[in-house]
């Protein structure tokens, strides 16, 4: 692994992503074209990220680990805060831009987008290898569960452990 | 809590979070460097990233490494069959809930806006899941295109511009 390459590689997907997860298609193509990562890395990282407190964008942070060790951890780490500073320059330049109805545009052009690809993706995730009908039943009685908004992510992914050992043990 | 401690006012906070979603990447973190900046300059900055950062950044760390170093134990791995659909869902439902505003908002424009919102989504997630075109290549390609077809109008500057200014600024 070129750890230059692989920071990039995460720098660029948080560059063009909105919201704590709007990185991971971007991350899922390239890491897994590298052959960095298997489709199993990313749930894993997923749920560690939903488990703890704090910003849910941190799962970055467990997939450097996961896939790179601790130096993956930090690079992953590094390549999540760095674009966050662009709102300085947003601040700034506010009154420039504020004029143009374009921009209003880009952006909701932008996040449209970050909506499709996260839709490609979770099929992919859960269309991926070794994953059954049982797999297919946790993940939809997750959404109805989830579209309820009455129980919190760490129940539910409590509850789909709990599936996983009833099922497969 | 900031409000609380007289930092920022209400509508200062909502001011400043509108600025954060035209900024890439966390929301949360462009909120607490622009907060910190306003506070106390770029020291402002370390101390509020470095305080929502570092505690959960540790406990993130530390899961992973409980969890990769218990993960060939044969229970866990029963376990984490069932974990790893969950999050495919939890990303679906990620989409759903990003989608909603969106929706909401082409609903509101008519159903020409309403339409394109839903072929905008689809057409990114065929090119992305069929064509396997290079994602950040489409994000750019697709909010280019937004600037074409959905203009509209930013919240006024004089009130933005108030409250992001940092404290130098102000004096």
């Amino acid at each position: 692994m070129n750890p230059l390459l692989y920071f990039l590689i995460f720098l660029k997907a948080s560059l063009f992503s909105t919201g704590g997860l709007g990185n991971l298609p971007s991350l899922h193509q390239d890491l897994l074209g590298n052959g960095w990562a298997t489709e199993t890395d990313f749930g894993k990282a997923v749920a560690v990220g939903q488990i703890t407190p704090g910003p849910n964008g941190l799962w970055v942070i467990a997939l450097g680990y996961i896939t790179f060790g601790w130096l993956g951890a930090l690079l992953a780490l590094i390549a999540i805060v760095l674009p966050p500073f662009i709102v300085l320059l947003v601040a700034a330049g506010y009154q420039k831009i504020e004029h143009y109805p374009a921009v209003r545009g880009l952006l909701r052009g932008l996040s449209l987008a970050v909506v499709g690809s996260l839709l490609a993706t979770s099929c992919a995730l859960i269309s991926a290898p070794g994953i059954d009908w049982r797999g297919w039943v946790v993940a939809l009685v997750t959404v109805l569960v989830g579209l309820t908004n009455r129980v919190h992510v760490i129940f539910i992914l409590v509850g789909a452990g709990a599936a996983g050992y009833i099922f497969f043990q | 809590m900031i409000v609380k401690h007289r930092w920022l006012d209400e509508a200062e906070f909502v001011r400043l979070w509108a600025l954060c979603t035209l900024a890439p990447g966390i929301n949360q973190l462009s909120l607490a460097i622009l907060i910190g900046r306003k506070l106390a300059g770029w020291r402002g900055i370390i101390a509020t990233l470095s305080g929502l950062l570092v505690p959960s950044a540790l406990i993130t760390t530390f899961l992973t490494v409980i969890f990769t170093s218990i993960q060939e134990w044969p229970p866990f791995q029963a376990i984490l069959r069932g974990v790893i659909p969950a999050t495919a869902g939890l990303m679906f439902l990620v989409m759903i809930n990003m989608s909603r505003p969106l929706i909401k908002e082409g609903q509101r424009e008519g159903q020409t806006r309403l339409i394109l919102t839903f072929i905008y989504i689809l057409l990114v997630a065929f090119m992305i899941g069929f064509l396997k075109l290079p994602v950040i290549a489409v994000l750019v390609v697709a909010s280019g295109l937004g600037g074409v077809l959905f203009t509209g109008s930013l919240p006024p500057s004089k009130e933005v511009k108030a409250a992001a200014a940092s404290p130098e600024e102000q004096k």
